[in-house]
Protein backbone atom coordinates (compact mmCIF):
# COMPACT_ATOMS: atom_id res chain seq x y z
CA UNK A 1 0.00 0.00 0.00
CA UNK A 2 2.99 2.23 -0.26
CA UNK A 3 2.31 5.06 -2.50
CA UNK A 4 5.56 5.40 -4.51
CA UNK A 5 7.43 8.51 -6.46
CA UNK A 6 5.72 10.08 -9.47
CA UNK A 7 2.23 9.48 -8.32
CA UNK A 8 0.65 11.86 -6.60
CA UNK A 9 0.17 15.10 -7.90
CA UNK A 10 2.20 18.17 -6.46
CA UNK A 11 -0.51 19.56 -4.69
CA UNK A 12 -1.54 16.67 -2.68
CA UNK A 13 2.29 16.06 -2.21
CA UNK A 14 2.65 19.67 -0.60
CA UNK A 15 -0.34 19.06 1.88
CA UNK A 16 0.36 15.86 2.93
CA UNK A 17 4.09 16.79 3.37
CA UNK A 18 2.49 19.28 5.32
CA UNK A 19 0.31 17.68 7.58
CA UNK A 20 2.44 15.10 7.82
CA UNK A 21 5.07 17.82 9.44
CA UNK A 22 2.97 18.51 11.73
CA UNK A 23 1.67 15.17 12.79
CA UNK A 24 5.07 14.00 13.62
CA UNK A 25 5.86 17.01 15.28
CA UNK A 26 2.93 16.56 17.60
CA UNK A 27 4.08 12.80 17.74
CA UNK A 28 7.11 13.66 19.52
CA UNK A 29 5.80 15.38 21.87
CA UNK A 30 4.21 12.70 23.29
CA UNK A 31 7.45 10.98 23.23
CA UNK A 32 8.12 10.45 26.65
CA UNK A 33 11.97 8.77 28.15
CA UNK A 34 9.82 5.46 29.30
CA UNK A 35 8.30 5.24 25.66
CA UNK A 36 11.48 5.24 23.42
CA UNK A 37 11.87 1.65 23.80
CA UNK A 38 8.28 0.59 22.82
CA UNK A 39 8.56 3.15 19.78
CA UNK A 40 11.90 1.95 18.88
CA UNK A 41 10.72 -1.94 19.31
CA UNK A 42 7.26 -1.18 17.45
CA UNK A 43 8.82 0.96 14.38
CA UNK A 44 11.37 -2.15 13.96
CA UNK A 45 8.03 -4.41 13.68
CA UNK A 46 6.36 -1.97 11.13
CA UNK A 47 9.84 -2.26 9.38
CA UNK A 48 10.06 -5.79 8.80
CA UNK A 49 6.24 -6.55 8.35
CA UNK A 50 6.08 -5.14 5.12
CA UNK A 51 8.65 -7.74 3.90
CA UNK A 52 6.28 -10.33 4.90
CA UNK A 53 4.43 -10.82 1.60
CA UNK A 54 1.19 -12.61 0.81
CA UNK A 55 0.27 -13.83 -3.16
CA UNK A 56 -2.90 -11.91 -4.10
CA UNK A 57 -3.89 -13.00 -7.72
CA UNK A 58 -1.28 -10.95 -9.88
CA UNK A 59 0.36 -9.20 -7.58
CA UNK A 60 1.16 -9.43 -3.81
CA UNK A 61 0.39 -7.44 -0.60
CA UNK A 62 2.11 -6.97 2.46
CA UNK A 63 1.04 -6.39 6.31
CA UNK A 64 0.88 -2.80 7.66
CA UNK A 65 0.23 -3.39 10.85
CA UNK A 66 -0.71 0.11 11.39
CA UNK A 67 -3.49 -0.30 13.86
CA UNK A 68 -1.52 -2.41 16.11
CA UNK A 69 0.67 0.32 16.40
CA UNK A 70 -1.63 2.80 17.03
CA UNK A 71 -2.97 0.98 19.83
CA UNK A 72 0.25 0.86 21.67
CA UNK A 73 1.85 4.01 20.90
CA UNK A 74 -1.14 6.59 20.13
CA UNK A 75 0.08 9.93 18.80
CA UNK A 76 3.83 8.77 18.99
CA UNK A 77 2.94 6.55 16.11
CA UNK A 78 3.85 9.08 14.00
CA UNK A 79 7.26 9.27 14.19
CA UNK A 80 7.68 6.04 14.47
CA UNK A 81 5.89 5.62 11.00
CA UNK A 82 8.28 8.48 9.87
CA UNK A 83 11.32 6.86 10.83
CA UNK A 84 10.08 3.45 9.56
CA UNK A 85 8.81 5.30 6.27
CA UNK A 86 11.66 6.73 5.61
CA UNK A 87 14.22 3.88 6.18
CA UNK A 88 12.11 1.29 4.21
CA UNK A 89 11.96 3.91 1.32
CA UNK A 90 15.72 4.37 1.28
CA UNK A 91 16.78 0.54 2.09
CA UNK A 92 13.84 -1.13 1.13
CA UNK A 93 12.55 0.91 -1.93
CA UNK A 94 9.12 0.64 -0.84
CA UNK A 95 7.43 3.96 -1.30
CA UNK A 96 8.67 6.74 -2.68
CA UNK A 97 10.79 9.54 -0.76
CA UNK A 98 8.88 13.01 -1.86
CA UNK A 99 5.66 10.54 -1.13
CA UNK A 100 6.96 9.80 2.67
CA UNK A 101 4.84 12.83 3.78
CA UNK A 102 1.70 11.41 1.84
CA UNK A 103 2.62 7.79 3.11
CA UNK A 104 3.16 9.08 6.92
CA UNK A 105 -0.76 10.99 6.85
CA UNK A 106 -2.31 7.95 5.06
CA UNK A 107 -1.03 5.32 7.20
CA UNK A 108 -0.57 7.18 10.81
CA UNK A 109 -4.40 9.10 10.68
CA UNK A 110 -5.74 5.71 10.38
CA UNK A 111 -3.41 4.58 13.46
CA UNK A 112 -4.36 7.20 15.48
CA UNK A 113 -7.79 6.71 14.97
CA UNK A 114 -7.76 3.15 16.42
CA UNK A 115 -6.03 4.05 19.60
CA UNK A 116 -8.58 6.79 19.88
CA UNK A 117 -11.79 5.19 19.49
CA UNK A 118 -10.08 1.29 20.32
CA UNK A 119 -7.74 1.87 23.05
CA UNK A 120 -9.61 2.21 26.46
CA UNK A 121 -12.27 -0.21 25.52
CA UNK A 122 -10.00 -2.82 24.53
CA UNK A 123 -8.09 -2.20 28.14
CA UNK A 124 -11.34 -2.56 30.17
CA UNK A 125 -13.51 -5.01 27.95
CA UNK A 126 -14.48 -7.07 30.53
CA UNK A 127 -12.97 -10.64 29.01
CA UNK A 128 -10.39 -11.72 26.77
CA UNK A 129 -12.98 -11.67 23.93
CA UNK A 130 -13.93 -8.40 24.24
CA UNK A 131 -10.42 -7.37 24.04
CA UNK A 132 -10.23 -9.33 21.04
CA UNK A 133 -12.67 -7.74 19.71
CA UNK A 134 -11.84 -4.14 20.01
CA UNK A 135 -7.98 -4.91 18.77
CA UNK A 136 -9.62 -6.57 15.92
CA UNK A 137 -12.10 -3.50 15.39
CA UNK A 138 -8.56 -1.21 15.54
CA UNK A 139 -6.31 -3.53 13.21
CA UNK A 140 -8.99 -4.11 10.24
CA UNK A 141 -10.19 -0.55 10.62
CA UNK A 142 -6.88 1.16 10.54
CA UNK A 143 -6.25 -1.16 7.19
CA UNK A 144 -9.56 -0.52 5.84
CA UNK A 145 -9.43 3.51 6.12
CA UNK A 146 -5.64 3.31 5.20
CA UNK A 147 -6.76 1.76 1.74
CA UNK A 148 -9.54 4.65 1.74
CA UNK A 149 -7.31 7.21 2.20
CA UNK A 150 -4.92 6.07 -0.50
CA UNK A 151 -7.94 5.80 -2.88
CA UNK A 152 -8.66 9.03 -1.90
CA UNK A 153 -5.30 10.49 -2.22
CA UNK A 154 -5.26 9.15 -5.20
CA UNK A 155 -8.76 9.78 -6.62
CA UNK A 156 -7.35 13.95 -5.74
CA UNK A 157 -4.08 13.28 -8.04
CA UNK A 158 -5.54 12.51 -11.24
CA UNK A 159 -9.01 10.98 -10.85
CA UNK A 160 -9.44 9.34 -14.31
CA UNK A 161 -6.03 7.24 -14.09
CA UNK A 162 -6.29 6.37 -10.78
CA UNK A 163 -9.94 5.67 -9.67
CA UNK A 164 -9.76 1.95 -11.53
CA UNK A 165 -5.94 0.90 -10.00
CA UNK A 166 -7.47 2.30 -6.27
CA UNK A 167 -10.32 0.17 -6.25
CA UNK A 168 -8.08 -3.00 -7.55
CA UNK A 169 -5.50 -2.19 -4.66
CA UNK A 170 -8.53 -1.49 -2.07
CA UNK A 171 -9.93 -5.38 -3.25
CA UNK A 172 -6.61 -6.31 -3.18
CA UNK A 173 -6.33 -5.72 0.55
CA UNK A 174 -9.52 -6.66 1.82
CA UNK A 175 -7.77 -10.40 2.60
CA UNK A 176 -5.07 -8.01 4.83
CA UNK A 177 -7.80 -6.74 6.48
CA UNK A 178 -8.98 -9.80 7.95
CA UNK A 179 -5.89 -10.53 8.63
CA UNK A 180 -4.61 -8.17 10.55
CA UNK A 181 -8.13 -7.75 12.39
CA UNK A 182 -7.08 -11.25 13.93
CA UNK A 183 -3.69 -10.39 14.90
CA UNK A 184 -4.34 -7.60 15.89
CA UNK A 185 -6.84 -8.83 18.41
CA UNK A 186 -4.61 -11.09 19.24
CA UNK A 187 -2.15 -9.16 20.27
CA UNK A 188 -4.54 -6.87 22.05
CA UNK A 189 -6.36 -10.02 23.98
CA UNK A 190 -2.80 -10.80 24.85
CA UNK A 191 -1.49 -7.45 25.81
CA UNK A 192 -4.93 -7.34 27.94
CA UNK A 193 -3.80 -10.18 30.24
CA UNK A 194 -0.03 -9.43 30.67
CA UNK A 195 0.23 -5.87 30.86
CA UNK A 196 -2.90 -4.00 30.03
CA UNK A 197 -0.70 -0.57 30.91
CA UNK A 198 0.45 -0.81 27.54
CA UNK A 199 -3.12 -0.32 25.52
CA UNK A 200 -4.31 2.97 27.36
CA UNK A 201 -0.82 4.65 26.58
CA UNK A 202 -1.36 7.92 28.17
CA UNK A 203 -0.04 11.25 26.55
CA UNK A 204 2.86 11.31 29.99
CA UNK A 205 2.59 8.98 32.03
CA UNK A 206 0.52 9.77 35.62
CA UNK A 207 2.76 10.45 38.74
CA UNK A 208 3.72 6.59 39.89
CA UNK A 209 2.03 4.77 36.57
CA UNK A 210 4.86 3.10 34.75
CA UNK A 211 3.83 3.80 30.49
CA UNK B 1 7.95 -3.62 27.16
CA UNK B 2 10.49 -1.63 29.19
CA UNK B 3 13.66 -3.10 28.58
CA UNK B 4 16.47 -1.66 30.87
CA UNK B 5 19.33 0.21 29.00
CA UNK B 6 22.02 -2.16 29.73
CA UNK B 7 20.51 -5.19 28.66
CA UNK B 8 19.46 -3.59 25.55
CA UNK B 9 23.08 -2.10 25.15
CA UNK B 10 24.30 -5.67 25.17
CA UNK B 11 21.73 -7.42 23.19
CA UNK B 12 22.58 -4.67 20.38
CA UNK B 13 26.21 -5.52 20.66
CA UNK B 14 25.85 -9.53 20.98
CA UNK B 15 23.56 -8.91 17.75
CA UNK B 16 25.84 -6.87 15.88
CA UNK B 17 29.03 -9.00 16.44
CA UNK B 18 27.42 -12.37 15.71
CA UNK B 19 26.22 -10.60 12.16
CA UNK B 20 29.45 -8.98 11.20
CA UNK B 21 31.09 -12.44 11.61
CA UNK B 22 28.87 -13.30 8.78
CA UNK B 23 29.37 -10.70 6.35
CA UNK B 24 32.64 -11.31 4.58
CA UNK B 25 34.48 -7.56 4.17
CA UNK B 26 34.86 -7.07 0.77
CA UNK B 27 38.68 -6.84 0.43
CA UNK B 28 38.78 -10.20 1.09
CA UNK B 29 36.54 -11.79 -1.08
CA UNK B 30 37.90 -14.05 -3.90
CA UNK B 31 35.37 -14.82 -6.33
CA UNK B 32 34.74 -16.89 -9.92
CA UNK B 33 32.10 -17.39 -12.53
CA UNK B 34 31.98 -20.06 -15.50
CA UNK B 35 29.72 -20.66 -18.17
CA UNK B 36 28.82 -22.85 -20.67
CA UNK B 37 29.43 -22.32 -24.38
CA UNK B 38 28.60 -25.68 -26.63
CA UNK B 39 30.89 -28.15 -24.76
CA UNK B 40 33.82 -25.32 -23.49
CA UNK B 41 33.71 -24.57 -19.95
CA UNK B 42 35.14 -20.54 -19.65
CA UNK B 43 35.59 -18.71 -16.72
CA UNK B 44 37.65 -15.97 -14.63
CA UNK B 45 38.28 -15.43 -10.67
CA UNK B 46 38.52 -11.90 -9.31
CA UNK B 47 39.46 -10.54 -5.44
CA UNK B 48 36.65 -8.13 -4.11
CA UNK B 49 38.68 -5.49 -4.07
CA UNK B 50 39.79 -5.55 -7.20
CA UNK B 51 42.75 -7.61 -9.38
CA UNK B 52 42.41 -10.99 -10.89
CA UNK B 53 44.61 -13.86 -9.41
CA UNK B 54 47.57 -15.11 -12.36
CA UNK B 55 48.80 -18.71 -12.81
CA UNK B 56 46.29 -19.93 -9.79
CA UNK B 57 45.42 -23.59 -9.72
CA UNK B 58 41.90 -24.32 -11.05
CA UNK B 59 40.42 -27.57 -10.51
CA UNK B 60 36.59 -28.89 -11.97
CA UNK B 61 34.87 -31.41 -10.13
CA UNK B 62 32.08 -33.78 -10.32
CA UNK B 63 29.52 -33.85 -7.44
CA UNK B 64 30.87 -37.41 -6.74
CA UNK B 65 34.28 -36.34 -6.53
CA UNK B 66 35.90 -37.26 -9.60
CA UNK B 67 38.20 -34.80 -10.97
CA UNK B 68 37.13 -33.56 -14.34
CA UNK B 69 39.86 -31.02 -14.95
CA UNK B 70 42.90 -29.54 -13.57
CA UNK B 71 45.00 -26.43 -14.88
CA UNK B 72 45.83 -23.02 -13.88
CA UNK B 73 44.70 -19.58 -14.56
CA UNK B 74 45.98 -17.31 -17.55
CA UNK B 75 47.06 -13.67 -16.86
CA UNK B 76 43.79 -12.00 -16.48
CA UNK B 77 42.58 -14.97 -14.29
CA UNK B 78 40.69 -16.42 -16.62
CA UNK B 79 40.56 -20.30 -17.44
CA UNK B 80 38.82 -22.41 -19.82
CA UNK B 81 38.35 -26.20 -20.83
CA UNK B 82 36.16 -28.73 -22.47
CA UNK B 83 33.87 -30.79 -20.74
CA UNK B 84 33.51 -34.30 -21.68
CA UNK B 85 30.99 -35.25 -19.45
CA UNK B 86 27.53 -33.88 -18.70
CA UNK B 87 27.27 -33.31 -15.34
CA UNK B 88 27.60 -30.79 -12.67
CA UNK B 89 31.09 -29.30 -12.40
CA UNK B 90 32.07 -27.73 -9.49
CA UNK B 91 34.85 -25.56 -9.90
CA UNK B 92 37.17 -24.29 -7.85
CA UNK B 93 40.26 -22.06 -8.09
CA UNK B 94 42.67 -21.93 -5.45
CA UNK B 95 43.85 -18.25 -4.91
CA UNK B 96 46.97 -17.81 -2.90
CA UNK B 97 47.42 -17.09 1.15
CA UNK B 98 44.19 -19.90 1.68
CA UNK B 99 41.45 -18.07 -0.49
CA UNK B 100 39.60 -20.38 -2.60
CA UNK B 101 36.88 -19.67 -4.79
CA UNK B 102 33.77 -22.30 -5.76
CA UNK B 103 31.41 -21.57 -8.60
CA UNK B 104 29.43 -24.80 -10.12
CA UNK B 105 28.45 -25.16 -13.53
CA UNK B 106 24.98 -27.40 -14.05
CA UNK B 107 24.76 -30.10 -16.13
CA UNK B 108 21.90 -28.97 -17.76
CA UNK B 109 24.05 -25.93 -19.10
CA UNK B 110 26.24 -28.07 -20.83
CA UNK B 111 25.24 -29.79 -24.37
CA UNK B 112 23.02 -33.10 -24.57
CA UNK B 113 25.38 -34.83 -26.71
CA UNK B 114 28.05 -35.13 -23.63
CA UNK B 115 27.74 -38.73 -22.27
CA UNK B 116 26.03 -38.51 -18.80
CA UNK B 117 28.63 -39.64 -16.50
CA UNK B 118 31.96 -41.21 -16.85
CA UNK B 119 34.98 -42.60 -15.23
CA UNK B 120 37.64 -40.04 -14.33
CA UNK B 121 39.13 -39.15 -18.30
CA UNK B 122 42.73 -40.54 -19.31
CA UNK B 123 43.99 -37.32 -20.15
CA UNK B 124 43.15 -34.23 -18.74
CA UNK B 125 41.29 -32.25 -21.45
CA UNK B 126 43.98 -29.33 -23.22
CA UNK B 127 43.12 -25.96 -21.65
CA UNK B 128 41.14 -24.24 -24.21
CA UNK B 129 42.19 -20.76 -25.96
CA UNK B 130 40.11 -18.40 -23.95
CA UNK B 131 38.44 -16.82 -26.97
CA UNK B 132 38.14 -12.54 -26.24
CA UNK B 133 35.29 -11.48 -28.59
CA UNK B 134 36.20 -7.63 -27.70
CA UNK B 135 39.97 -7.40 -28.65
CA UNK B 136 39.07 -8.67 -32.13
CA UNK B 137 37.06 -5.80 -32.28
CA UNK B 138 33.39 -6.19 -31.33
CA UNK B 139 32.01 -10.00 -31.72
CA UNK B 140 29.28 -8.95 -33.59
CA UNK B 141 28.92 -12.20 -35.25
CA UNK B 142 27.48 -14.97 -33.43
CA UNK B 143 28.31 -18.30 -34.14
CA UNK B 144 25.34 -20.89 -35.04
CA UNK B 145 24.11 -22.97 -32.22
CA UNK B 146 25.21 -20.00 -29.30
CA UNK B 147 21.90 -18.61 -29.24
CA UNK B 148 20.72 -21.58 -26.75
CA UNK B 149 24.12 -21.16 -24.95
CA UNK B 150 22.78 -17.33 -24.16
CA UNK B 151 19.82 -18.45 -23.18
CA UNK B 152 21.14 -20.77 -20.85
CA UNK B 153 23.64 -18.39 -19.71
CA UNK B 154 21.48 -15.20 -18.71
CA UNK B 155 19.41 -17.89 -17.13
CA UNK B 156 22.05 -18.84 -14.66
CA UNK B 157 23.22 -15.21 -14.69
CA UNK B 158 19.73 -14.21 -13.63
CA UNK B 159 19.49 -17.05 -10.80
CA UNK B 160 22.49 -15.50 -9.06
CA UNK B 161 21.28 -12.01 -9.24
CA UNK B 162 18.21 -13.00 -7.47
CA UNK B 163 20.02 -14.82 -4.73
CA UNK B 164 22.08 -11.84 -4.58
CA UNK B 165 19.06 -9.59 -4.56
CA UNK B 166 17.58 -11.48 -1.77
CA UNK B 167 20.90 -11.35 0.22
CA UNK B 168 20.96 -7.38 -0.41
CA UNK B 169 18.01 -7.37 1.32
CA UNK B 170 18.60 -9.20 4.48
CA UNK B 171 21.51 -6.93 4.72
CA UNK B 172 18.85 -3.77 4.22
CA UNK B 173 17.00 -4.81 6.96
CA UNK B 174 19.46 -5.15 9.70
CA UNK B 175 20.90 -1.99 8.32
CA UNK B 176 17.30 -0.62 8.99
CA UNK B 177 17.10 -1.99 12.31
CA UNK B 178 20.28 -0.58 13.36
CA UNK B 179 19.27 3.00 12.27
CA UNK B 180 16.16 2.74 14.06
CA UNK B 181 17.72 1.45 17.57
CA UNK B 182 20.34 3.90 16.93
CA UNK B 183 17.68 6.82 16.95
CA UNK B 184 16.17 5.49 20.09
CA UNK B 185 19.41 5.67 21.89
CA UNK B 186 19.58 9.59 20.73
CA UNK B 187 15.93 9.95 21.52
CA UNK B 188 17.38 8.27 25.11
CA UNK B 189 19.93 11.30 25.15
CA UNK B 190 17.78 14.45 24.43
CA UNK B 191 14.79 12.74 26.51
CA UNK B 192 17.29 11.76 29.44
CA UNK B 193 17.36 15.24 30.40
CA UNK B 194 13.88 16.03 30.97
CA UNK B 195 13.75 13.38 33.65
CA UNK B 196 15.82 15.75 35.74
CA UNK B 197 19.17 13.29 35.70
CA UNK B 198 16.78 10.37 37.66
CA UNK B 199 18.08 7.17 36.52
CA UNK B 200 21.14 7.85 34.07
CA UNK B 201 21.82 5.34 31.75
Amino acid sequence: MHISDGVLSREVLVATGALAVGAVAWGLRGLDYDRVPRVGVLASVFFVASLIHVRMGPSSVHLILNGLLGLLLGRAVFPALAVALFLQAILLGFGGLTALGANIVMMGAPAVLSWAVCARPCRRAASQAGAFAWGAVAGGGAVLLSGLLMAALLHLSNAESYDKAAIAVLAAHLPVVVVEAGVTGAAAAFFRRVRPELLDAPLRPAAGEEA
Amino acid sequence: MIVSARVSVCAVLVIAGWLSCAAPSLGHQFKCFATAEGATISGYAWFGGGGRPKGTEVRATSPDGTVLYEGKTNDKGEFAFEARVRCDHIIRVGGGEGHAAQFTVKAEELPESLPAAAGPPKAWPGPVEVSRADEAGGGASVAPGTGEALVKQVAALRAELEAFRSEQRFRDVVAGIGYILGLAGVAFFFLGGRRGGKGGA
